[in-house]
């Protein structure tokens, strides 16, 4: 029988927490969270500002409510390490949106001192007995139907309450809009770096595309009125019915792989 | 343009070739090469054999169906010379056999017993049976020959039909027989003992002692005993078992023997019946015509036996042709014994033969013996769908005086037999009614293909074939006595009466009635019956106008002697009624008021009670068990949502009538499934969690939206928020509002709607449509700076938008017009998504898809007819779920007016094999519909189901598919609506509180209402819907849940197998605990804490979770 590690590699620790017993189920549970420190490389996206290496942690494996909030508190309980930002999104309404499992996070401390508290405090959990294994705070908003209850008057809002946010929305969006135009127009009149002009859709290019149509529309009127074309017409339509039949054969022949002809008993 | 493909046809006709398709294999596949590598090749490229090819398609309904038929005659031929080789070597012994029996000359019946009796073999004398009173001889002698007849020396013999046989028939020397025994069963007596002769010296003979015999009837005509030779088991000479088959001896009358002038069916030659067991010595009068045809069938073994080689000879397509006609009848249970309908493989290819000589205008053949074998098949169905051969007889060889009666007539004048004597009434209505629907699918041009179910499919099963269905039991013996006459066994009698009484009593009703009962079966050398249960089941399509009609108006009372008939059929039930308009009938009145039964069922009952004596303490059974308790409030499903309807009109007028809108309305169009009254709820005020019913607004198109979707769908939110306040405004004592968002966090699509609150209880939910969106979404897609991500965002939206918007309203507008063609369509659409829900699949299936399945029952009923009552909708749609290969045919559906067109099909057709080509995995849509308004995205399945769901659904239909097909009379519908719940791996159960019976009108818990300080938020969504939906989505790939929407108690869940263990890494996307195996570090699923956080979120309403250990 295969035991539970208690680290995965040197340098990838596994911190247990404890899931108390719900109503609903009464068992406790335990929920492996893994925890590395944290070298850019691993997560390497050259654009935004790397999070300090030396004072953060990757997390790996969060529980689904795991909040920069409740991991600030798992910390302090901990070793009194205090984090100063998390990548989780940060929540804009009351109820929380949950984590899909198996969610990473990196965790930067206030300080170097802290994180490597934190490392030390898990790898003496490790070496512990079981017993004493660390009790996950959970979320700071209730979940269950106290949630759904909050979700509903999210999804339901005051009418007055959801025209502000409108006007507020439609106010930024304007502006955002007259700013862009003016910068279009302002790139359409002065060349740009290489001398060029900007060139911008405009209605002309519809009016060739109509022009285009109705001219096909014209030539094909004139259809089957030499006798060349009556005979090609003709022999298009033998070519078709020979590719058709070509078609028919395959498809049947296809059917038939699949032993698709025998009567049903 | 117009001259060419005529000039083609003429060209084609004046083609030499014969009808068959020879062509060399070879040279065949070159020509395919040659084109396929040059697709446009110039066309005096084709290959001139390839044309000639070409146009021998033009004798069949399409490319397909000739090639089709071809394979299925390969698959269906059986190579006769291999196979039969040890029963041919069988054949030639029984013959040495039979020649070596000693004869008997002149023996008295006692004699004839007597000697019998010693060898202790049963005489099979057809009842009534002689007594020592009778004074005819019994004899045997020698066969004057022996041959083999029947599907062998033609060559027509098929796989799969049952047992084979093989026919060795014996004429019976003319010295045994005397001119007058045709009456009185005096031949088949005579017969009798002949018969039992030849198999005493079979069972005696060393060489032939090993084989099984048994006595049978053959084609289940009680004056014909045949004997039955089976293969020995012993590794003997006797032992033809490699063969599979068994060999038939049948006895012939020698030809000219009996006058054919004195068997007209018209003719009574069971005048005097003294000196035979149980019959009065009364003479009779009345025509006994299967008698008479029965006699003189067994004349014909042979003038027949030669008819049909002849005509295999002048005819090229003829041999094929029966075969296909076997395979046809076949799979729609007909065949020639009289159980089975009295019509099988040798009267097809004998009616075959007539029309190749007569049966047209004027007396000209009606086939053609230059036809191929699809028009000899086709032309053959449709005489018998067009011609009625009661009324007008089919005569060959001679026009002789022939009443017309209830059964039909195909009178051979030269031999004096009416070929189709062992048609019943109901199975030559049954035969014409299947003619019909085959003649009709075969004029069809549309191109959907209907091979499979022409050929392919088996159609009997009683409860998928119609309407209803039910099944008593035949009475025994003793009471079966009084119902012999006209020369029909007692057995067969009481069926005719059975059929008279109910075509009596359900009149209009019903457009068919058809009984089948097993009659006889086989005798073993000693007598003893084997096997004996007989249960008569009833099959009946219904007049969908009539079938529920409260009153029967029968004649007046003034026509004296009809209502006396009426008077002596109905007794009780009869009254004298005074009608509105002046008329004054006799009458019968019927209701369905507190639970009874439904009114055809009620009038079987009494009129089997009545006129038919069953015995005591037996019932009729009734396969229908009533479907209206599964459903709620469908006992007058008409009505049923006559009242969202009339209040979706007062929307529609509410909304036209506002002032004062920014846009004016353009536009309002239902969509919600209330509104084609197919919605398994029916949403009323005393239905608290009636869903809310869809409706979708347009307003006048305006430059003053922006270019923007994150903009237009706030300022939709703008736009409902104003309609709001209007409503409220001017209706405010009948309508509550309510604004609502969604997809919040998906800001291309529509985010707002309005919620609409009528008095009675019918919540509207309004969505805005704006026609910009999928042309801000198109040009997304395609610019070329969009990331992937972006594009994909995008093309979800737009499917989105098109499903919601544009498909939807098309699709509503179908069925509503379809439900007024088939009235039980409604009916059986709820029925069959109740049963998805209670199969807990309601988040995996859209409504959509259920509801085209059962459009195609109704509008691809093909092999059946059109049906029309829900229950047996409902079994045919569960039918094709079973049979539905999704993995290799697209479900196309044809709900318009005009049939969708070949070239539609078409492109259906390869919008689904492109549609495969590019995902073979079958990532999206697994299953794929095309319907005449989407005829190559199958937006309705996309997402859903996924394939393990649409596999799962495949495995379910089969379930129940097979219970229906082995249980068929004694099914309890309700069964099929049982889930299982073993097979979960995890099942939550909901907490009371939060969940509604809902099929229950009357909520035992009303749905909580989850913000209670405002009272005008009664209609609250519904918790448990929103954990089901939110778990599914965070598990995505971890887990798959299954509930029903109807019925919430529980939730059920499996793992799917990206849970199995694997080598830990940083990025699985699941709860992980970590394993030490051996030297590397694996990565288990944590169940416990997965579960433990579901409890975390299902806080509240969850009571109980069981895992499966």
């Amino acid at each position: 029988m295969p035991k539970i590690a208690t680290k995965i590699a040197p340098d990838t620790l596994v911190l247990p927490l404890t899931l108390p017993p719900t109503p609903a189920l009464s068992t406790s549970a335990t929920h492996y969270l893994y925890l590395q420190r944290h070298s850019p490389s691993a997560s390497s996206s050259s654009t935004s500002p790397s999070p300090d290496p030396t004072r953060s942690l990757y997390l790996i494996n969060l529980p689904i409510d795991a909040t920069t909030h409740s991991l600030r508190t798992l910390f302090t309980q901990l070793s009194n390490s205090r984090i100063e930002y998390t990548t989780l999104p940060e929540p804009t309404e009351p109820p929380a949106k949950l984590l899909r499992p198996g969610t990473n996070t990196i965790a930067t401390f206030v300080d170097r001192e802290g994180c490597d508290a934190a490392l030390k405090a898990v790898a003496k959990i490790a070496k512990s007995p079981p017993s004493t294994a660390t009790l996950w705070p959970g979320s700071k908003t209730p979940l269950g139907v106290e949630r759904y209850r909050m979700l509903h008057t999210v999804r339901f809002p005051d009418v007055e309450v959801a025209k502000k946010s409108v006007d507020t929305f439609m106010a930024a969006f304007a502006a955002r809009e007259e700013e862009e135009r003016k910068a279009a127009a302002r790139r359409r009149q002065v060349p740009d770096d290489d001398g060029f002009v900007t060139v911008t859709r405009g209605p002309k290019a519809v009016k060739v595309e109509k022009l285009k149509e109705e001219g096909e529309k014209e030539k094909g009127e004139l259809k089957g009125f030499y006798r060349f074309q009556i005979r090609e017409e003709r022999k298009r339509k033998q070519l078709d019915l020979v590719r058709e039949f070509e078609r028919d054969r395959a498809e049947v022949e296809e059917r038939k792989k699949r032993r698709r002809f025998v009567p049903e008993v | 343009m117009e001259s060419s493909p005529k000039r083609r046809r003429i060209e084609l006709s004046s083609n030499p070739l014969p009808a068959k398709m020879t062509a060399p294999e070879s040279t065949y596949r070159t020509s395919v090469q040659s084109t396929a590598q040059q697709p446009h090749a110039d066309a005096a490229r084709v290959d001139p054999h390839k044309l000639k090819l070409l146009s021998e398609m033009s004798q069949y309904k399409s490319n397909t169906f000739k090639l089709e038929l071809d394979e299925m005659l390969l698959q269906v031929q059986l190579s006769q010379t291999k196979n039969f080789v040890a029963a041919e070597k069988m054949l030639h012994r029984l013959r040495a056999v039979i020649e070596a029996i000693p004869g008997h000359e002149g023996l008295a019946f006692e004699a004839a017993v007597e000697v019998m009796k010693k060898r202790n073999t049963h005489i099979p004398f057809p009842s009534p049976e002689p007594t020592s009173e009778v004074n005819y001889k019994f004899s045997y002698a020698k066969p004057t020959y022996m041959n083999v007849v029947g599907s062998y020396p033609t060559k027509t013999m098929t796989k799969n039909s049952g047992d084979l046989s093989l026919d060795l028939v014996l004429a019976i020397p003319d010295g045994i027989l005397q001119e007058k025994d045709y009456l009185n069963y005096r031949y088949f007596h005579k017969r009798a003992f002949y018969l039992a002769v030849v198999m005493d010296g079979i069972a005696r003979d060393k060489s032939t002692k090993s084989l099984s015999l048994v006595y049978e009837y053959m084609n289940d005509d009680y004056l014909k005993p045949i004997i039955k030779v089976s293969s020995s088991e012993d590794g003997s000479d006797n032992d033809f078992r490699s063969s599979h088959c068994n060999i038939h001896i049948h006895l012939a009358a020698p030809q000219g023997v009996f006058p054919v002038h004195k068997l007209l069916p018209g003719k009574c030659l069971l005048r005097n019946l003294q000196g035979l067991r149980n019959s009065s010595d009364i003479t009779a009068s009345d025509p006994t015509p299967f008698y008479n045809s029965s006699l003189a069938s067994d004349m014909t073994y042979f003038p027949y036996l030669k008819l049909l080689h002849s005509t295999t000879e002048s005819c090229g397509a003829f041999s094929r042709a029966s075969v296909v006609g076997r395979v046809w009848l076949q799979q729609r249970g007909f065949s020639g014994t009289v159980s089975c309908g009295g019509f099988g493989a040798f009267e097809w290819a004998i009616l075959m033969a007539f029309l190749l000589k007569s049966g047209g205008a004027k007396g000209r053949p009606y086939l053609s013996s230059g036809y191929s074998e699809y028009q000899m098949f086709k032309g053959t169905l449709q005489f018998l769908a067009s011609r009625d051969l009661r009324n007008k007889p089919f005569f060959i060889n001679g026009s002789p005086d022939i009443a017309p009666t209830s059964t039909p007539c195909m009178y051979d004048a030269e031999y004096g037999v009416n070929v189709l004597f062992k048609m019943s009434p109901w199975s030559y209505e049954l035969m014409r009614h299947e003619a019909r629907l085959t003649v009709d699918v075969l004029s069809k041009t549309s191109g959907i293909n209907s091979f499979d179910s022409i050929f392919l499919n088996r159609v009997d099963h009683a409860v998928l074939r119609f309407d209803a269905s039910s099944s008593l039991p035949m009475p025994g013996a003793e009471d079966l006595e009084k119902y012999r006459s006209g020369g029909l066994h007692p057995r067969m009698g009481y069926l005719q009466k059975l059929y008279e009484t109910l075509k009596t009593g359900l009149g209009d009703r019903v457009r068919l009635i058809h009984i089948s009962c097993p009659l006889d079966s086989s005798m073993t050398l000693s007598g003893t019956p084997v096997n004996s249960t007989r249960q008569i089941t009833i099959g009946l399509f219904f007049n969908e106008t009539n079938i529920d009609r409260k009153i029967d108006r029968g004649p007046p009372p003034t026509e004296k002697n009809q209502a006396a008939a009426f008077r002596k059929f109905w007794g009780d039930l009869a009254e004298l009624r005074r009608y509105p308009d002046g008329t004054i009938t006799e009458s019968t009145s019927w209701n369905t008021k507190g639970g009874k039964p439904p009114i055809y069922q009620q009038i079987i009952r009494y009129v089997i009670d009545r006129h038919l004596a069953l015995g005591s303490g037996e019932l009729v059974l009734f396969a229908e068990t009533p479907i209206y308790p599964l459903l709620p409030r469908s006992e007058e499903s008409a009505s049923l949502f006559r009242e969202v309807q009339s209040e979706y009109e007062n929307l529609e007028k509410d909304l036209q009538s506002l002032t004062g809108i920014p846009l004016a309305l353009r536009h309002v169009a239902g969509t919600g499934a209330a509104l084609r009254s197919t919605s398994v709820n029916i949403p009323s005020a005393a239905n608290q969690s009636s869903a809310p019913i869809d409706v979708i607004v347009q307003f006048e198109s305006s430059g003053r939206w922006p270019d923007n979707l994150p903009a237009i769908q706030k300022i939709k939110v703008s736009f409902l928020a104003r309609l709001s306040h209007l409503l409220e405004n001017e209706k405010g004592d009948d309508i509550v509002c309510r604004l609502g968002l969604e997809n919040q966090d998906y800001d291309l699509v529509n985010g707002a709607f309005l919620d609409v609150m009528y008095q009675s209880g019918v919540i509207f939910r309004l969505r805005i449509l704006h026609d910009r969106e999928p042309f801000i979404l198109e040009k997304m897609i395609e610019n070329p700076m969009s990331s992937h991500r972006e594009k994909q965002r995008a093309r979800h939206a737009l499917q989105l938008y098109r499903a919601t918007f544009e498909l939807l309203p098309r699709h509503t507008q179908m069925v509503r017009k379809l439900s007024h063609r088939f009235p039980s369509m409604p009916t059986t659409i709820r029925l069959v998504k109740k049963w998805f829900h209670s199969h807990l699949l309601s988040s995996h299936v859209p409504e959509e898809l259920i509801e085209l399945c059962v459009v195609r029952v109704y509008e691809q009923a093909y092999p059946w007819a059109t049906p029309c009552s829900p229950s047996t909708a409902f079994f045919r749609a569960l039918e094709f779920l079973a049979k539905w290969d999704w993995r290799l045919d697209p479900l196309i559906v044809d709900l318009g007016d005009e049939a969708m067109t070949k070239a539609e099909i078409q492109q259906s057709l390869d919008a689904y094999r492109e549609m495969r080509r590019t995902d073979p995995t079958m990532s999206h849509c697994a299953m794929f519909v095309a319907t005449n308004y989407d005829l190559n995205s199958s937006l309705w399945t996309v997402t859903a189901p996924t394939k393990v769901i649409a596999g799962r659904i495949t495995a379910l239909a089969r379930a129940a598919s097979s219970v229906l097909k082995t249980a068929a009379s004694k099914i309890n519908i309700s069964d099929l609506f049982v889930p299982s719940l073993q097979e979960y791996d995890f099942v939550l159960h909901m907490n009371k509180k939060y969940f509604v019976e809902r099929h229950d009108n009357r909520p035992k818990f009303k749905n909580l209402s989850i913000d209670s300080n405002n009272s005008e938020r009664k209609h609250d969504e519904d918790p448990i819907q929103l954990f089901v939906n939110e778990i599914s989505d965070l598990y995505d790939g971890i887990a798959l849940f299954f509930w029903n929407r109807h019925s919430e108690s529980h939730v059920c869940g499996i793992w799917t197998p990206h849970t199995a263990t694997r080598n830990w890494k940083a990025t699985i996307t699941h709860s992980t605990v970590p394993m030490n195996s051996k030297d590397v570090i694996s990565a288990a699923f944590n169940q416990e804490a997965t579960l433990n956080e579901i409890a975390r979120i299902g806080d509240g309403l969850i009571t109980r979770i069981d895992v499966k250990s």
